[in-house]
């Protein structure tokens, strides 16, 4: 009997490649047979159990797809209800607010006095600063124009 | 009127919507087989439909849908394995989640207790012989015990002659031999 089937043949054998040594080895002996059907056995059961790995991988991502798209329906919903709220909640804070004028300019009248009498102040003070102005010279300096006026009379006396 | 064979390819091509129903779970495992990293994958694999989508204009026909999805995804998975031998082996080992244990999927088949939990250790098995391969050995096992694709489709999707394919699953094959031996 001939030495153990090698890499290469029982490759082939898997693959389906014919070969008259390869058959007539197998006939002989039951080792190389029992490893070769372990072999096919195996190599069989691993693609099975890829393609029902791969299939339950791609279901589980759907349906996580499927749950996060769901999520996203129920936070538009709710965006859609917080924006009907404010929709109805802003036109009636709204009115409220231009239905009370009155209540408010009472409640400011304090404050509006003080204004105009503030402003009233202001004006007297433009008056006394304008009037000043239009006096020529001020008040401060009227003594110096005093003297000025009293050196020039007797210069001009000299010069007579 | 019927759709001919290759219009109902680009009418595939044309929603994304149909690309992700028909062939997501193909592509997520293919990548996340390939890389075995379940995140990683999970991004490459919207990238390779979306890209696909995008450049369905450059869809010539000449090989099916599914194969040429496989060449987009094996060229995005390649890309991303190279930019990870720039990061320190350490970070990459602790930033990636691994696929889970594919033995809790294995079918029951109506089997007894005992056949269902070889058949469970011996997928486990081959898992852990997949992390020794390289992604580009792990990639073209994939495509050919998971997606049952021919080693012609292999090479067109991968760009390699047939031989380096084949040279590829024999080391894969090796492997898991080796793993199966060592549990004996």
């Amino acid at each position: 009997m001939s030495a153990h089937l090698t890499n290469e043949e029982m490759t082939d054998r898997l693959l389906g490649v014919p070969s008259m040594t390869v058959d007539a080895h197998l006939i002989e002996c039951q080792e190389c047979l029992a490893e070769l059907d372990v072999m096919r056995a195996s190599t069989g059961n691993f693609r099975d159990a890829a393609h029902s790995w791969s299939e339950n991988a791609v279901a589980v991502s759907r349906n996580l797809a499927a749950v996060a798209s769901r999520g996203r329906t129920w936070r538009s919903e709710w965006i859609v209800a917080a924006a009907f709220l404010l929709l109805m909640i802003v036109p009636v804070l709204y009115l409220r607010e231009r239905k009370s004028p009155s209540a408010t300019s009472s409640q400011e009248s304090p404050v509006a006095v003080s204004e105009q009498a503030q402003i009233e102040q202001d004006n007297e003070l433009l008056t006394a600063v304008n009037s000043e102005i239009a006096e020529g010279v001020p008040a401060p300096m009227q003594p110096l124009e005093v003297s000025f006026s009293n050196s020039s009379a007797s210069s001009a006396n000299q010069t007579k | 009127m019927a759709l001919s064979s290759e219009e109902q390819r680009t009418s595939e091509l044309d929603d994304v919507e149909t690309l992700m129903r028909l062939y997501k779970a193909k592509v997520l495992r293919f990548v996340a087989f390939s890389l075995g990293d379940r995140d990683a994958a999970e991004s490459i694999t919207h990238d390779c439909l979306l890209k696909a989508h995008a450049s369905r204009a450059q869809f010539r026909g000449d090989c099916s849908v599914s194969t040429w999805l496989m060449r987009i995804a094996f060229n995005l998975v390649r890309d991303h394995t190279k930019g990870l031998k720039f990061r320190f082996w350490k970070t990459v080992a602790a930033s990636t989640v691994d696929v889970e244990d594919l033995s809790q999927y294995v079918p029951s088949r109506a089997s007894s207790p005992e056949v269902q939990l070889l058949a469970r250790e011996k997928v486990q098995m081959i898992q852990v012989a997949l992390k020794k391969l390289t992604p580009r050995q792990r990639s073209v096992f994939v495509m050919r015990f998971v997606e049952e694709m021919e080693l012609g489709e292999i090479a067109e999707a991968t760009g390699m002659p047939v031989t380096t394919v084949k040279t590829h699953l024999y080391r894969a094959v090796g492997e898991i031999r080796s793993k199966f031996g060592a549990s004996q």
